[in-house]
């Protein structure tokens, strides 16, 4: 049978990489018996819907940004806690903490859990150079979820809604003068061509979810089943380790072409862990009793 | 099925329902939902629900009923008027004389707004009255709008680049300023044949008006200070950090609220009438948009758009060869679907290929969105001819054959752009980092 | 009956033109908001959604008043008897084909409220509200087909065949 995987990212994107070198493991594996057709960039199903689209039978596969879904339950907004796990070492730690959880509220939305793959870690975009979190006091900052908003309340700056497309514009006529997201998307829309500085404050590691319908995958056989749990666990696998040696790569990429890349100072750290408490200790309260046993089976 | 068999079946049912007069959007619509009934097993009724759901609430589109709105302010004040009385003693020693407000008008204007079928609609809406009751030729002035019209997409800012841009790994910014030369000269030619067409017709242009005195002059020209205000309002709107492209649109409205509120010229009965209107047609192009976008998936499901191209690159084209074959297949396929569509189908197997052939995909982009502009005016399926369609009530067919030497010189464009490639390159080569 | 479907095509109108305004005080003062370095929560998607339900408000109103279009080359040469059967033709399909994205419609809606899908922006909206708006235009539109239907049934013309360009003011 052939399988349609709506995917939100474009072709040039290391997940997309991932997800169609999966298509071909898995059509490998099984003999051709599944076959993934990769429709990448939104091109069949736009990222907000692609969910959906599976769960209600529209497409057999699909990826998606987990964080995206934070607003229907805190367990999707976990990855994205600023400055709780902040390198692939803690991210990955965090991820199989909360796996059983994730699994189990993926199934009650009649979807199976294949494998998950982090972006590399969120730095924050600036105009110019800071000294600490207090001169970000009064700047715009680019909001695009609950998430993001507190952020930038909590360093008091004014968060600005700004879409993915007119970022770039925004930054060069200045409604925007901050923002925060990986390395990987400032190089994906030449961040340099309208912001300087790049701090590379690893703030979080935000994943990338693949999952297959429950009601296509009860349909296979064990031994079907098996492969493609094989393919995810092999994607899943280079995914951790290939965006892990491409993220210092990325820093390279944008200081080559004329950012400024920097460590951020004790000062700049100091201020982003105080926020990071704070949000950390909403968003456990958020998740309740799920949300704490993640957090001390994470710490321990 | 095979694919030959499944991309007649689409354009015979799309031809077959087109032609009996059901209703645009219902008629792509419905090829959709027959595409997809024969050739794939998905269920339609739920792709077809979430799929329109996510195309017509999409924040960048809240620009189009907005744009259509402020048109619809300024053709129920003096100021369309106003701006022509200021403008007729400058264009009178020109061939084509005030025709040329169709072209220039849609040239700013596509400065502000991203799409081709807002530029047509806003601008048509004041220019359209004004030059019929000025006696200029009707085919002239819907072929010129339709034409001009399809500059939004190419003068920044741009739905479409942003599209292209994130598909093909090519930075918006770049893109964005890339357009800006080929956006001038597409504009020249546009000015070009309406002057050459006039000289060649001068019992279809009407007479030139009375002469006036140097001081009549000035005080004419006084009366294009409003709409000078409003759009100096709009672009440094945009120039200046104080709103995104996409709300501009919103910064227009105010613009032309506030300008109809000083000159007198607004009652509640004209704004009433301007929001009725501005409904009526964004509904149209609205209710045509989600056809358009669930046929675009049907298409993906089915994947005909997806095999044609992998038809092209098994050819192994020449990069001469490939481009003509490339622009044919884009000029086929742009009657059919709309041009975003047109690209978000088919980059996937393209890129690579356009790649591979050494094209540079900066000069792809440029090269591609022209071919998109002349999708906007090709039949049955082009957005400018549904809005002139509405706005005239001239049949498509009528307007489209109005439109065909714009359509032509947009092939003049395409091979300009590829003697001089410079003319994409140089702009951005200036840019720092 | 005529003077409660009149009213209902009226009260969408107003409604459609009323979410048309919305968007732009939205958009306009989330402007005037960044300016004072403030934020309105949710403008963009509030003014995506009212863009959404000012459309299908307007499809069943935008139906009689002539506003969709069509290609006309062969509908606007018949006459008569012809004419009468393309018509019924178009009009029957109409029908049904919203009739059928109606009801899936209102299915997703349902299901958007069975599931508590929230908007993703910065302020969590339930989206059927939004989607069940666009449900109450979908159905006015399926009204409008069938009243049309019915009327070329019984030999009357359509309400669109005479409206002419009236929206154009
Ligand atoms: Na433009
Ligand atoms: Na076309």
């Amino acid at each position: 049978e052939t399988w349609d995987m709506p995917t939100p990212y474009p072709d040039t994107n290391l997940h997309t990489i991932t997800v169609r070198q999966f298509a071909e493991d898995v059509k490998a594996a099984t003999n051709g018996k599944i076959q993934i057709t990769v429709h990448s960039n939104g091109s069949l199903v736009k990222h907000p819907e692609i969910k959906r689209a599976v769960q209600s039978g529209q497409a057999q596969i699909g990826e998606v940004l987990i964080s995206s879904w934070a607003n229907e339950d805190p367990l999707y907004g976990l990855d994205s806690v600023p400055f709780l796990a902040t390198d692939f070492a803690a991210s990955k730690k965090l991820y199989e903490a909360s796996k059983p959880y994730l699994e189990k509220k993926l199934e009650r939305q009649r979807l199976k859990l294949l494998y998950s793959i982090p972006w590399p870690p969120q730095g924050l975009y600036v105009k110019q150079e800071i000294a600490s979190v207090a001169d970000l006091k009064g700047q715009k900052f680019r909001a695009y979820n609950p998430a993001t908003t507190r952020i930038a309340e909590l360093a008091g700056a004014v968060p600005t809604k700004i879409e993915a497309a007119e970022v770039s514009q925004a930054f060069g006529t200045g409604i925007v003068t901050a923002m925060m997201t990986s390395a990987a998307t400032g190089v994906d829309t030449k961040a340099w061509d309208f912001v300087n500085v790049y701090y590379d404050v690893q703030a979080w590691l935000p994943r990338n979810m693949v999952f297959v319908s429950t009601e296509v995958w009860k349909g296979l056989d064990d031994a079907t089943k098996k492969a493609v749990e094989q393919a995810a666990a092999k994607a899943e696998a280079t995914g951790w380790t290939e965006w892990e040696k491409k993220t210092a790569e990325l820093n390279q990429t944008l200081s080559g072409n004329g950012m400024k890349v920097l460590t951020p100072s004790p000062a700049i750290k100091d201020g982003f862990a105080a926020i990071g408490k704070t949000m950390t200790d909403e968003w456990t309260k958020a998740a309740g009793a799920d949300g704490e046993a993640i957090i001390s089976a994470f710490r321990k | 099925m095979d694919q030959t068999t499944a991309s007649i079946v689409v354009v015979v049912t799309m031809l077959l329902m087109l032609g009996t007069g059901i209703w645009v959007a219902l008629a792509l619509a419905g090829v959709g939902f027959v595409a997809m009934a024969l050739f794939t097993t998905r269920p339609v009724g739920m792709v077809m629900a979430t799929n329109i759901w996510g195309a017509s609430t999409s924040w960048t589109l809240t620009a189009l009923p907005l744009f259509i709105w402020m048109g619809e302010i300024l053709f129920r004040t003096r100021i369309s008027s106003d701006m022509f009385k200021g403008l007729a003693p400058w264009t009178g020693w020109l061939p084509g004389r005030l025709m040329h407000v169709n072209i220039v008008g849609c040239t700013i204007f596509a400065a502000v707004s991203g799409s081709s079928a807002a530029t047509a609609a806003t601008i048509g809406r004041m220019t359209i009255p004004e030059l019929t009751r000025r006696g200029y030729d009707p085919m002239m002035i819907v072929g010129s709008l339709a034409g001009a019209g399809t500059l939004g997409l190419l003068i920044p800012p741009s739905i479409i680049m942003i599209v292209y841009g994130v598909a093909a790994d090519v930075s918006i910014a770049r893109l964005f300023i890339a357009g800006v030369i080929p956006g001038i000269v597409l504009t020249g030619l546009f000015m070009l044949y309406v002057g050459g067409w006039s000289l060649l017709n001068p019992d279809r242009v009407p007479p030139r008006e009375a002469h006036q005195s140097f001081t009549e002059k000035i005080r004419d020209t006084g009366s294009l200070i409003p709409v000078m205000l409003l759009i100096a309002g709009v672009l440094g709107s945009i120039y200046a950090g104080i709103a995104t492209p996409t709300e501009a649109a919103g910064i227009g409205v105010l613009g032309s609220l506030l300008l109809a509120l000083v000159t007198g010229t607004m009652s509640w009965a004209t704004f009433r009438d301007s929001v009725l209107g501005a409904a009526h047609t964004s509904c149209m192009i609205g209710f045509i948009l989600a056809g358009a976008a669930f046929l675009t998936v049907a298409m993906g499901y089915t994947g005909i758009p997806r095999l044609l191209a992998e038809w092209i690159t098994s050819m192994q084209l020449s990069t001469a060869s490939l481009l003509v074959v490339l622009t044919l297949f884009f000029i086929v396929m742009g009657c059919f679907l709309d041009g975003i569509s047109m690209v978000v189908l088919t980059t996937s197997v393209i890129l690579p290929m356009v790649q591979n052939a050494g094209i540079d995909l900066l000069w792809f982009g440029i090269y591609i969105i022209i071919v998109v502009e002349m999708a906007q005016i090709t039949p049955p399926v082009g957005f400018n001819l549904f809005v002139l369609q509405s706005m005239t009530g001239k049949n498509i067919f009528t307007i489209a054959k109005a439109s065909l030497p714009f359509f032509l010189m947009m092939i003049v464009m395409v091979a300009l752009l590829w003697i001089f490639p410079g003319m994409v390159s140089w702009l951005p080569s200036l840019m720092i980092g | 009956m005529r003077t409660a479907l009149t009213f209902l095509y009226r009260a969408a109108e107003i409604l459609g033109a009323v979410f048309l305004v919305l968007i732009a005080v939205l958009i306009v003062s989330q402007v005037f908001a960044r300016l004072a370095n403030r934020m309105v929560p949710g403008a963009d998607e509030l003014a995506g959604y009212c863009m959404a339900a000012s459309f299908f408000l307007m499809l069943g109103p935008a139906l009689r008043r002539g506003a969709h279009i069509r290609v006309g080359v062969l509908v606007d040469r018949l006459r008569g008897g012809p004419r009468r059967v393309v018509e019924l033709v178009c009009l029957g399909f109409g029908t049904a084909l919203s009739g059928y994205f109606a009801w899936y419609w209102l299915r997703m809606t349902y299901d958007s409220y069975d599931f508590g899908d929230l908007g993703q922006g910065v302020l969590p909206i339930p989206l059927w509200i939004p989607q069940a708006a666009m449900a109450v235009g979908l159905v006015i539109l399926v009204i409008a087909f069938l009243d049309d239907l019915l009327a070329v049934i019984r030999g009357r013309e359509a309400s669109y065949q005479s409206a002419g360009m009236q929206s154009e003011g």
